[in-house]
């Protein structure tokens, strides 16, 4: 266990027997950032994502006094957001990799970008459009590597797949996106 | 059904998914800063959940202190008033009063010729018994089928 593991350790033991709030936040906040990417990539709506977000603190918070490390918590956490937006999806009965045309349009305005060229604008919309017709394993694939850094041991961990298939998953993605940027 | 992992076997994971400029574009794309409303939203639902199952803080000793200093005058008071109710208890022959009596309760004033009803009835029903004991007493004296010897006198 290295020392990043062993100040999680002490953060979780912190929280679930003496309910430390400040423990609590030093342990998620600095996955606040990583976990919005990938909810926000996979889900395309800004009120979802934070929902799934919240929720996915709130059951990580919960599950906390079970936590057992195995694998990273980052994984873990990652897993618990990957369920959430999961259930979501289900609940919502909606398509997770085909967003809706309104959706498609709408997301790159979401996005301020002030300073860029009309061209980079354009590459940018094209390449995250080409995103949103992958499959859901691969978009989920490339969100979590590309998106939120995890490692594909973590990747793995989350989707609970072999690396070999998360591995071929990311190559195939990344070809489909190729053939769709330049067809 | 898993495949068995061998991507260790021949290279390191993370070398085998190797970045290029598709992966750096992707990386660069503008990220939306998260709401940092989410986790605190999340840590005090989380806490309200757990605040029922949490047992009580320790109690300080000023408060532990003023329980006990309550405890001890509530149980004074009891006591006090214990003896008061005791000071009011009629003497021994004295009739009780109207007022002493529940509501629900019968006077005995109504309660006496019951009594005195069943003091007959049970008198009545002891002088049945005796009566049978006695016939039954008389009976198994002269009894037909206690078996006599018939005197030799009086044999054919």
């Amino acid at each position: 266990m290295n020392d990043a593991e062993e100040e999680q350790q002490d953060h979780i033991r912190q929280y679930v027997d003496q309910g430390c709030r400040k423990a609590g936040e030093s342990l998620l906040s600095p996955y606040q950032q990583p976990l919005y990417n990938y909810l926000l990539g996979l889900l395309r709506n800004r009120a979802d994502a934070e929902d799934c977000l919240q929720e996915t603190f709130l059951r990580a918070l919960k599950g906390l006094p079970r936590y057992e490390h195995r694998g990273t918590f980052r994984a873990w956490l990652f897993q618990i957001a990957h369920n959430v937006a999961h259930s979501r999806f289900r609940a919502d009965q909606r398509q997770p990799i085909r967003a809706s045309e309104e959706e498609l349009e709408r997301q790159p305005a979401d996005i301020p970008h002030p300073a860029q060229t009309l061209e980079t604008r354009e590459k940018i919309e094209a390449l995250e459009n080409a995103i949103t017709k992958l499959s859901a394993d691969q978009r989920t694939i490339v969100l979590l590597r590309l998106r939120s850094d995890l490692s594909f041991r973590e990747i793995a961990e989350v989707l609970d797949m072999p690396v070999n298939t998360a591995l071929s998953h990311m190559h195939q993605a990344k070809a489909h996106l190729r053939h769709i940027l330049n067809p | 059904m898993t495949s068995p992992d061998h991507s260790s076997e021949f290279e390191p994971i993370e070398e085998q998914g190797k970045e290029d400029e598709l992966d750096q574009l992707v990386r660069s794309l503008p990220e939306e800063s998260a709401p940092t409303g989410a986790l605190e939203k999340a840590l005090d639902e989380a806490a309200a959940t757990t605040m029922g199952r949490r047992s009580f803080p320790p109690l300080p000793i000023l408060a532990k202190v003023v329980f006990g200093l309550a405890a001890v005058l509530v149980m004074a008071l009891l006591a006090l008033s214990q003896l008061q109710s005791d000071d009011q208890q009629p003497e021994e022959g004295t009739p009780l009063a109207l007022t002493n009596f529940p509501a629900r309760e019968t006077h005995p004033m109504l309660v006496e010729p019951r009594i005195s009803k069943r003091v007959d009835r049970l008198r009545s029903l002891r002088a049945r018994m005796t009566e049978r004991r006695s016939s039954l007493a008389s009976l198994t004296q002269f009894s037909p089928l206690r078996t006599h010897k018939i005197p030799k006198s009086n044999q054919l």
